[in-house]
């Protein structure tokens, strides 16, 4: 009759969906699950004996084998992400844990490496990404989400858009992202900025000119919406553009035909008009200093795109994503931001928005060179907060970020604190204890002050 | 002719993908051999495929392989011979003699994949480098 408990552990092995094989002290496979089985795709009959790097084949097999470092240094590993690859040469992401084997009298006789398939896990988390992401567009708030879900209606019409939002908000980004994900991609994508050029420059940028149309003029030169041909022509700070201009842009967007200077023929404007601003286009029409036909002309369909601070559950997202990049082209292994320097990022202003916390995460790859961003590689606005004397500890920076949460809410409700509280989700009495520990003091006039009424 | 044998310790490495090194075997025509070793350690591995482009391998040895890598391989004219484990010595002499599809030198679970590579060939048209004296009197 067979121990039981041996009886037991292989019962126990064959139930789990866990792959499991321990080797001996040669490496060679002493026993192979079923699960394992089913993992890598390789009968047991096949894999017992033989060497398990030659059955296992995963991306950590050779010198940096965990199970070789567990029976180096006689510590379990648990949980490391690596891939296999089956004999169809698809690879599987897996998980693995590791364990000495020893017997009855405590010696080392192998060890025991259990894997787990996460290829369903590696899906889930592709496809959850795919919906915070169009083109470049990284976003999991809400107010981004709306401007995404009216995208793919905007990217498939021929009509004008205009981009508004504040400096720095990913205006251009937006509007490369509707031209990539319309019908036009494979044309061109020419950006112009209108207010960094005199108005007679920009004018030969736009239409272009021909030879001898004015002295220097020695050859032709096509305009940008030549260029553009088909595609997208963006023209980003419109609302500076002077009013003679603006009567020729509104001729060309009306008859979709523009004459080069120095030309006697007209040529088609066949490309898509994307504009965008930073200035509020409607007060400038109202103080005289933008054509109305012009701003009715542009303004077909409209998108607004939120500051960073309205959109601060999206900091994470684009750190990661800068981190990335710089990564890439400083060939660096910066692992990421750190808690606390990520809880300060989530608790700034960003009046420059996504342009200054990618300058911000720039400024730190000077600094940081390997390891995590922390603290003390930020920038110094955003650092300004933290009491004197530098160390910081988890419990200040969520002090300075519920100060400021606090503080955003009275401001926003003109210092009402019933109002602050409601919003922020607390008793009233919750807000007067907090804003008594966090110093927050009510200014002379606050919500509760009277006398205007 | 050149082989590259992916190569961990002095056995071919379970992988190509995250190899580290790997040995160029030139047999030159009179039937010398001319070895030597090369690190992979920071190429990526689209790097280390690519790198065997700009060698110009005529046959890569190599333990398992994503099945990208080995397409761009083949699409490449580079005659892989994938999923062998082994000796790099016993290796190179099955290389002389043809004869990786023996049981020795074939990973667990690969019998199948082996089977259809000697029924199908490696490559569609079979324009694959081979040997002075070999390939086109055996097959007419």
């Amino acid at each position: 009759m067979k121990p039981v408990v041996p009886i037991m552990t292989e019962t126990i092995l064959e139930s789990i969906s866990d792959g499991v094989f321990t080797v001996d002290r040669d490496w060679r496979i002493t026993s192979f699950n079923r699960a394992a089985e089913l993992i890598t795709g390789i009968p047991r009959r096949e894999a017992l004996g033989r060497r398990c790097a030659d059955v296992f084949r995963s991306s950590r097999c050779g010198d940096d084998c965990p199970l070789r470092c567990t029976l180096a240094d006689q510590k379990p590993i648990i949980g490391q992400s690596c891939y296999i690859v089956t004999s169809e040469g698809r690879q599987v992401p897996i998980s693995i844990s590791t364990a000495v084997l020893r017997d009855a009298a405590g010696r080392i006789i192998g060890g025991a490496e259990t894997f787990r398939d996460l290829s369903e896990v590696v899906m889930l988390r592709a496809r959850l990404e795919r919906r915070h992401r169009v083109g470049e567009l990284a976003t999991k708030s809400a107010v981004m989400r709306r401007v995404l879900e009216i995208l793919p209606a905007i990217a498939d019409s021929p009509s004008t858009v205009l981009i508004t939002g504040e400096t720095g908000t990913g205006k251009e980004m937006l509007a490369r992202t509707i031209h990539e994900s319309g019908s036009g991609a494979k044309e061109p994508f020419v950006a112009v900025n209108c207010g960094a050029l005199p108005d007679t420059l920009l004018e030969s940028e736009l239409f272009g000119y021909k030879k001898g149309a004015f002295t220097g003029a020695v050859r032709d030169k096509p305009g940008r919406f030549s260029l553009a041909r088909r595609g997208t022509l963006f023209l980003d700070e419109i609302g500076e553009v002077s009013p003679s201009l603006q009567v020729k842009l509104l001729r060309v967007l009306q008859e979709r035909v523009f004459e080069p200077l120095g030309s006697v023929r007209s040529e088609p404007a066949e490309a898509r008009i994307i504009a965008a601003t930073n200035r509020d286009l409607s007060e400038l029409v109202r103080t005289g200093r933008f054509r109305e036909d012009l701003y009715y002309r542009i303004h077909v369909v409209s998108v607004q795109m939120p500051p960073l601070r309205e959109r601060r559950e999206d900091i994470p997202l684009l750190v990661q994503d800068f981190v990335a990049e710089f990564n890439h082209i400083q060939n660096r292994q910066v692992q990421g931001v750190s808690s606390e320097a990520l809880s300060l990022l989530m608790a700034y202003g960003w009046p420059g928005n996504i342009r200054e916390l990618k300058n911000a995460v720039e400024r730190a790859f000077l600094l940081c060179r390997t390891g995590s961003i922390e603290i003390f590689h930020l920038p110094e606005e955003i650092t300004a907060a933290i009491p004197a004397g530098g160390a910081m500890t988890m419990r200040d920076v969520n002090d300075l970020i519920e100060a400021q949460a606090i503080r955003r809410a009275l401001d926003a409700h003109g210092w009402k604190r019933s109002a602050a509280a409601h919003e922020l989700g607390l008793h009233r009495s919750t807000l007067f204890r907090k804003m008594r520990e966090l110093g927050i003091v009510s200014p002379a006039r606050d919500g509760r002050w009277r006398g205007s009424r | 002719m050149r082989v590259a044998l992916v190569a961990w310790n002095d056995r071919l490495a379970p992988l190509f993908d995250t190899a580290v090194w790997w040995i160029l075997v030139d047999c030159t025509v009179e039937g010398r051999e001319i070895r030597r070793m090369e690190c992979l350690m920071e190429r990526t591995p689209q790097e280390k495929a690519r790198r065997a482009v700009e060698l110009e391998v005529d046959l890569l040895l190599c333990g398992a392989i994503s099945r990208s890598l080995e397409v761009f391989l083949q699409e490449r004219r580079i005659q892989v011979r994938s999923f062998l484990s082994g000796g790099l010595d016993e290796l190179v002499e099955a290389c002389r003699r043809e004869e990786f599809d023996q049981r020795p030198f074939v990973m667990p679970g690969c019998r199948s994949r082996c089977r259809n590579r000697q029924r199908n060939g490696f490559l569609d048209g079979d324009e694959r480098p081979r040997r002075p004296g070999h390939g086109q009197k055996r097959r007419s």
